[in-house]
């Protein structure tokens, strides 16, 4: 999963700046860069930006003016895929409004910005540090609609840091806050808020907590269905929250529904099984009117084995698996749904599940062959 | 001018002569409770009063007790629908049509729409009662599971019981009783639930019942499905039985239909084609 929070946001930021009363260092490559910006040229305006922003800081140009023409660079750089740059010039510009603005929410933007373009360039701690900052400058502000979505977005970031190495449950801490912000906003439906979602579910799942894991795979898969991703990851999403809603009582699902309401968002109609509607769910056909039908059961579940390597590198992980049980009881046709963050859990959890066996799926007293089964697995080094 | 106000007279006098819709519901709830069906489906021939909902609760109960389960299960949910948009979904009436759908909806083995409304009628009887012990632990039963599939959640969140249900206003008062029982509807109709019991061997060992409409199940009916083979060793189970007049659902390992005493299984399909 990626985060495709759009870099034309920066673009958005890019400013006037008047050419008048400054030296001709800076100028002159402005002018270059008006004028390529004018053509709709981005890749001809790049360097004059870059000119002019270094020119600024040479000549001891007044902060405000320094700032917007790093803040112009860095929004090219950032569309031209050149984070590293673009991330230094955010910051850069981010220091400058914080030195003569203070902490406001377009600083707070401005280091957001900076992180993202981090991020991008793959530098961690550098990500981590400008998000910290743009979080301590919202945290400090009114909240607002404009506020939370920027904690989404800045929280949203941290979370996906988290998330590729791996951390599981700093990416879920993230997630949650950046879906408790999101909330403020309203509902919103694209792909970060769903694997934000997901994150939050998994970090939950991984911790026993049923209800709160249940609460946001059902938001991810509610946001998955809405969206236009692909139908592989929206079944993952469903059927991980299908099974999560089953591990909590009646009285917490119901509990869970209200809390789904008042989140705003909502399953989208989907009632045509046939394209794919619901098909994470129980993996159950629809039988005639009248069909008796007895689900599978287990009988025997050999306990899975924790991959060595990963228990002394002390990692812990989970497994969503999704099987077959056969008309004997036999179990085939596994496929592991998820895994993080090593394959290898899942690869144990696979070499487990293969020696179980079941109660086979009656259907009208026939044994037959059960697709479908879903279950999940906690990889947890306990004291 | 003295013409028209004449006129005008004279139709006010002609619309008072004929019943309100609520007034024929009313009565066929009366004819209902007498058991008097015959004189009850008088009252329900007024089609410029369907889509009034004390007339159609009226029609559902009526195609409730014919064994008309897919009727009951559409004209009983909608009264429930439009009575929880009145702000009256905290009544026994709503309670009981509510077991009606969910019912129905469970003869018409369709689980999810049962699922939801054995929910609701749990749910409402709770707060305002309707329900017989038993016919709430059938509705708990039938609706354990809810939530759990996605296809509950629009429904609970748009349905209007989801959230602690008002307390009705004195607008919800009048609207004809529901009743769910006694008497016979049409002959060799019975919705039936049992729980069962299973020994060691997987045979039924005991049988109880939870619900029966319309009336108590015959001991040679309970006697038939004692016995019986079942999957499950030592379980305990309840199982929706709609004899009309053979129910199918405990045909477990090739064994013949249940059927109400004096029917075989092949009157099913003579009654399925009569119908």
């Amino acid at each position: 999963m990626r985060l495709v929070a759009a870099a034309c946001l920066a673009l958005a930021l890019a400013a006037p700046v008047a050419a008048q009363g400054l030296p001709d260092s800076v100028s002159e490559p402005y002018r270059a860069y008006q004028t390529a910006m004018e053509a709709g040229d981005e890749a001809a305006a790049l360097d004059p930006a870059y000119r002019a922003w270094q020119a600024a800081e040479t000549a001891g140009v007044d902060a405000e003016t320094t700032g917007l023409l790093a803040d112009n660079y860095a929004a090219l750089a950032s569309a031209a895929g050149q984070h590293e740059q673009a991330a230094a010039a955010f910051a850069r510009s981010a220091e400058i409004l914080a030195d003569t603005e203070g902490g406001t929410l377009l600083t707070a933007e401005t280091w957001r910005l900076a992180a993202m373009a981090a991020y991008q360039a793959g530098e961690e701690s550098t990500t981590e540090r400008y998000a910290s900052r743009a979080i301590d400058i919202l945290s400090a502000l009114p909240a607002s609609r404009e506020v939370s979505a920027a904690i989404f977005q800045t929280e949203t970031i941290l979370a996906y840091r988290q998330f590729d190495r791996s951390n599981m449950r700093a990416a879920g801490r993230h997630a949650e806050r950046a879906i408790t912000a999101l909330l403020e906003v309203g509902p919103v439906a694209n792909m970060d808020a769903a694997n934000i979602a997901f994150f939050a579910g998994i970090a939950n799942a991984s911790d026993y907590n049923h209800e709160e894991a249940a609460f946001y795979f059902t938001i991810a898969s509610y946001i998955y269905g809405a969206t236009s991703g692909d139908a592989e990851t929206r079944q993952i999403a469903e059927a991980w929250a299908y099974y999560s809603r089953t591990t909590i009582d009646d009285d917490d699902r119901l509990e869970l529904v209200r809390r789904l309401d008042a989140s705003g968002y909502r399953p989208v109609e989907c009632d045509d099984e046939d394209a794919g509607c619901g098909a994470g769910e129980t993996g159950l056909p629809d039988y005639p009117e009248g069909t008796d039908v007895e689900d599978a059961s287990p009988i025997h579940r050999r306990e899975v084995t924790y991959p060595s390597q990963l228990l002394s590198a002390g990692y812990e992980g989970i497994v969503l698996i999704r099987f077959a049980v056969e008309a004997d009881g036999d179990v085939d046709d596994i496929q592991v749904l998820y895994s993080v963050p090593h394959p290898a859990f899942g690869e144990a959890a696979e070499r487990a599940v293969r020696h179980w066996r079941y109660n086979p799926l009656r259907v009208d007293g026939v044994a037959t062959r059960r697709e479908g089964v879903v279950t999940q697995f906690i990889f947890q080094i306990t004291e | 001018m003295i013409s028209a106000l004449i006129t005008s007279a004279a139709l006010s006098v002609a619309v008072q002569s004929e019943p309100g819709c609520e007034d024929s519901a009313r009565d066929a709830a009366f004819a209902f409770s007498r058991s008097d069906d015959a004189a009850a489906t008088e009252f329900l021939d007024r089609e410029a009063c369907h889509g009034n909902a004390a007339f159609d609760a009226m029609r559902a109960v009526a195609a409730w007790r014919q064994g008309n389960f897919g009727e009951a299960a559409a004209l009983a949910e909608g009264v429930v629908i439009s009575r929880a948009r009145n702000g009256c979904a905290r009544t026994r009436e709503v309670a009981r049509l509510a077991f009606i759908a969910g019912a129905s909806y469970l003869a018409e083995d369709d689980e999810a729409l049962s699922r939801y409304h054995f929910w609701v009628a749990h749910r409402v009887s709770d707060a305002g009662g309707g329900l017989t012990r038993n016919e709430r632990d059938v509705a708990e039963h039938f609706s354990e599971d809810i939530g759990t599939y996605r296809s509950d959640h629009r429904r609970m969140m748009d349905g209007g019981f989801l959230d602690p249900l008002p307390t009705p206003g004195s607008a919800c008062a009048g609207f004809p009783s529901v009743q769910l029982s006694p008497a016979p509807p049409r002959d060799g109709v019975l919705f039936l639930v049992v729980e069962l019991r299973t020994n060691g061997a997987g045979r039924v060992s005991r049988v109880e019942e939870m619900f029966s409409f319309p009336d108590a199940p015959p001991q040679a009916l309970i006697d038939s499905i004692e016995g019986r083979l079942a999957f499950d060793t030592r379980t305990r189970q309840q199982v929706a039985l709609v004899l009309n007049p053979c129910a199918d659902q405990l045909t477990w390992f090739d064994r013949e239909p249940v059927c109400l005493p004096g029917y075989q299984p092949e009157d099913s399909q003579a009654q399925a084609a009569a119908d």
